[in-house]
């Protein structure tokens, strides 16, 4: 328990710009779906887009895990 | 139907990001452009812009997206995503602080001075706002 503990404290402090990345395209994606769907609503009676949906998973496969991968020998 | 055509043509809008990285795929020193013999930094930037307009009229037409957003959130995806991605294509071990050497924006001191978080946040910014303008 010890060992993990300290595993998941050293890997937590070494990924701090990558959580920084990821967690901030989460919530920009997250935002704006939630910015759009008001303004939609309240101004254009729009179809609505689910860009989170849209934007979380393209940039989940197709640039954090690319990235991730490519830095696996270099945190 | 209409959705699909809309998340292909917003995927489209990443193809300079994708050209540039396979291009820039071994470092940028190199004139290895073919038939090409030109300064390959303008040559890399031209060819930047073209894609883009190619690729934001294509949107245009099975998307019925504006093509000046297109090209606005086609250069904010570029700007966002480039730097990070070359750095973990070449190996570098500091992705996040890493920049270009030799582009005009990477020279600005102004760029250069200020922190990889802020720098971050200045692309998160630019990219929020060519969405916004997008949508």
């Amino acid at each position: 328990m010890k060992k993990f503990i300290s595993w998941f404290v050293q890997s937590w402090r070494a990924s701090r710009q990558w959580r920084i990345f990821t967690y901030s395209i989460f919530a920009l994606f997250y935002g704006l779906e939630i910015l759009i769907q008001v303004l939609d609503r309240v101004y254009f009676n729009a179809a609505p887009f689910p860009i989170a949906a849209v934007g979380v998973t393209v940039f989940y496969f197709v640039v954090a895990t690319p990235i991730a991968y490519a830095m696996r020998n270099n945190p | 139907m209409q959705q699909i055509l809309t998340v292909i043509g917003l995927a489209s809008l990443a193809a300079p990001l994708v050209w540039e990285l396979h291009n820039d795929r071994f470092g940028d020193d190199h004139l290895s452009r073919g038939v090409f013999k030109v300064m390959s930094k303008r040559l890399d930037v031209w060819t930047r812009v073209v894609i883009a307009v190619l690729v934001s009229l294509i949107n245009h037409y099975i998307a019925g997206a504006s093509i000046v957003a297109s090209i606005i959130l086609s250069g904010a995806i570029h700007f966002f995503i480039f730097d990070y991605a070359i750095a973990a294509l070449l190996g570098r071990s500091n992705w996040f602080e890493y920049l270009g050497e030799k582009s005009i924006v990477d020279n600005v001191s102004f760029w250069r001075g200020i922190s990889p978080e802020a720098r971050f946040v200045i692309r998160l910014l630019v990219l929020a706002l060519a969405l916004v303008i997008y949508f």
